[in-house]
């Protein structure tokens, strides 16, 4: 598949702080890539250079084959941005919010009753947004974005702090919008949601981009991969763990099915989130580990 | 330009406003007040009804004031020992005005009298462009109750501002719409639009705007409009709620709308450098405050007078004024009208340059 997204040696710091040192990546079109990294990795910043709110001190950003921030006006009309936060305007309706954008937009008041329908907020398009919940509000940004039926969609953080239900509909919006051929860069804290969705991921951490490629890639890649094997001696219950990537525990384990004879053997796969910890240091363990 | 754009930013301020209890108690502050004013001057001149318009130094037996007695004056006309309670009477606004009769002036006296002199003490409220065409409203008055037809009349009328630095005292009823009318043009010019603008940074939709085609100048015209059109509309509603509408009502529209503009600029140059609604509230209620109350406390001492005319709002209030209580084919309001004129000019290039400094910035 094309790329759609390309990101090449792109940089930027504040003061003497680079908070992006260098990074480069690629999207595919009507793919999900998932961006991920710890808090104050860079990924916000990332963001807001690709969509042009900030200018990069360095690299280049290619969106559509267009050029950010040079061909800025086109850019606008084919990517939908959904925030890390809630910019809404909480005086007006849901229904006044998205028909002001729609006149921004050029875009005809039918095109309103389209998004509302698409994110289910026909029911509440009279309602004053501050007297929504969260997962309202957030569906009222995501028909915001999706207005002008962008061809890249960029959502930061979209089910933070949301309940099940809202989540999970988000996730089924997002997964509808990629079947529909858009193409959606996702930043989320949830890694479950990330292998969920993703077809690509990139980890961000200090500003770079520590590992990148599908989840079940990075899994195999990075990810532990142990069996856990148990059996009987003189009555009593025994439980050990191999790891299967070094030689010599896959040996132990060789021996073992040898001697005695299994009475489970279960296979333990990595999960995204230990590949995360993994490349971007589990900070919270060690700082544990430092104080004892 | 886009006309679509700014109309969409002024559709959505207008329902944004409505809700907004910032914006509706900026716009009603000003209204209400008028009216409560309104209702408690016209209470005081109702039981004013009798009181005396004019202090008198002078004996009653005064051929002037015989005549002036007899002629239905009597409820018009208090009399007062010497000039100091005369002042005191003024100040407090007992009597519009203080005359000082220095001798005999009769309907008869003879031209050799003209030198004698009328003083007329006039209260400091009034300023120095409305003396002459008061000198001239008087002397008809005497004229027609004289029943001498054409000039000269039988003495010479001095005009004297009332020497007093402890306050501008009976002037209030004056000054007030002019007052309250400033007042609306810089709560939402100094208060409400840069207010509005940092609003939409900090909450984070000014970015959301962004990602859509419409430019900053769309951006900032439909809030200015906003502005513009809340203005007016407030002065729309005082001046026909206190029914104070008159011939001369288009040039105050012109001097406050041009003074209105000229306030929008410099909530545009508040707004671009104002890191939030706090800063904003502090920069813009400084303003408010120095354009408020200079214009209106003018008369009231030296230090103030030497300043006001650097103060714009200076301009704007005796604009207002004249337009409000006085016949402008008589009194002109050139002067403050091209000063309010150069004021906004220069706001608006300090503006247009501020922004575009900061776009060369970013």
């Amino acid at each position: 598949m094309n790329n759609i997204i390309s990101v090449d040696n792109l940089s930027k710091s504040y003061g003497d702080k680079q908070v992006v040192k260098g990074i480069s990546f690629n999207v595919s079109e009507c793919e999900i890539f998932g961006f991920l990294g710890p808090n104050g990795a860079g990924k916000t910043t990332t963001i807001r250079m690709m969509i042009g709110e900030i200018g990069a001190d360095s690299g280049k950003i290619e969106i559509a084959g267009l050029k950010v921030p040079k061909d800025m006006a086109q850019l606008k009309t084919i990517v939908g941005v959904v925030p890390d936060f809630q910019n809404i305007y909480d005086r007006l309706s849901v229904r006044a919010n998205l028909e002001f954008f729609a006149s921004l937009n050029s875009i005809s008041k039918t095109e309103v009753d389209r998004v509302l329908d698409e994110v289910f907020l026909t029911e509440h398009q009279q309602k004053a947004c501050k007297n929504l919940s969260r997962g309202l509000r957030q569906r009222t940004l995501i028909a915001r974005a999706l207005l002008h039926k962008p061809k890249v969609f960029f959502l930061d953080e979209p089910t933070s702090a949301l309940d099940p239900m809202s989540a999970k509909l988000i996730r089924e919006l997002i997964l509808k919008l990629k079947n529909n051929g858009t193409t959606v860069f996702l930043t989320t804290h949830y890694m479950e949601e990330a292998d969920l969705l993703c077809d690509k991921i990139a980890i961000m951490n200090q500003g770079n981009i520590v590992a990148s490629g599908s989840p079940q890639g990075l899994k195999d890649k990075i990810g532990r991969k142990a069996v856990i094997y148990e059996y009987n001696v003189d009555g009593e219950m025994q439980k050990v763990e191999f790891s299967l990537s070094t030689k010599e525990d896959r040996e132990k384990l060789a021996a073992l099915l040898r001697e005695h004879e299994p009475i489970k053997i279960h296979t333990q796969e990595a999960t995204l989130e230990e590949v995360f910890l993994s490349v971007t240091g589990d900070k919270w363990n060690n700082s544990k580990e430092n104080n004892q | 330009m886009k006309i679509r754009s700014v109309l969409a930013i002024l559709k959505k301020d207008i329902l944004d406003g409505t809700k907004n209890y910032h914006i509706v108690l900026m716009v009603l502050t000003p209204i209400i007040l008028s009216l409560l004013f309104s209702k408690l001057l016209t209470q005081g001149q109702s039981s004013e009804g009798n009181m005396p318009e004019f202090g008198f130094i002078s004996s009653p037996q005064q051929p002037l004031i015989e005549m002036l007695l007899d002629k239905g004056m009597k409820n018009k006309i208090q009399f007062y020992q010497d000039r100091d309670s005369l002042e005191a009477a003024l100040l407090d606004g007992k009597v519009k005005f203080g005359v000082i009769l220095p001798e005999i002036i009769s309907e008869n006296s003879a031209p050799d009298k003209l030198k004698k002199t009328v003083i007329l003490i006039y209260p400091p409220s009034i300023p120095e462009f409305a003396a002459d065409a008061l000198k001239n409203s008087i002397e008809s008055m005497f004229r027609e109750q004289l029943h001498i037809p054409v000039p000269p009349l039988p003495f010479q009328l001095k005009m004297e501002p009332l020497a007093s630095n402890s306050g501008s005292g009976g002037g209030m009823s004056d000054n007030i719409f002019p007052m309250l009318i400033l007042m609306a043009i810089g709560a939402i010019g100094f208060l409400a639009l840069p207010m509005s603008i940092v609003e939409e940074r900090e909450k984070g939709t000014l970015n959301a705007i962004f990602l859509t085609p419409i430019t900053p100048t769309e951006f900032i015209v439909g809030k200015s409009l906003f502005s513009f059109i809340l203005i007016g509309i407030t002065i729309v509603l005082i001046l026909t709620l206190n029914d104070k509408w008159n011939d001369n009502s288009h040039y105050l529209f012109l001097v406050s709308m041009t003074g209105a503009l000229m306030t929008i600029f410099a909530g545009l140059i508040i707004a671009n450098f104002a890191q939030s609604q706090g800063s904003v509230n502090s920069v813009g209620t400084i303003l408010f405050l120095i354009f408020q109350m200079i214009p209106t406390l003018q008369y009231a001492g030296d230090a103030i007078a030497k300043l006001a005319p650097f103060v714009p709002s200076t301009y704007i209030f005796s604009g207002i004024k004249k337009t409000l209580f006085f016949d402008i084919s008589k009194i002109s309001i050139n002067f403050d009208l091209t000063m309010v004129f150069c004021f906004t000019l220069v706001l608006y290039l300090i503006a247009y340059f501020v922004y575009k400094l900061k776009k060369a910035d970013k």
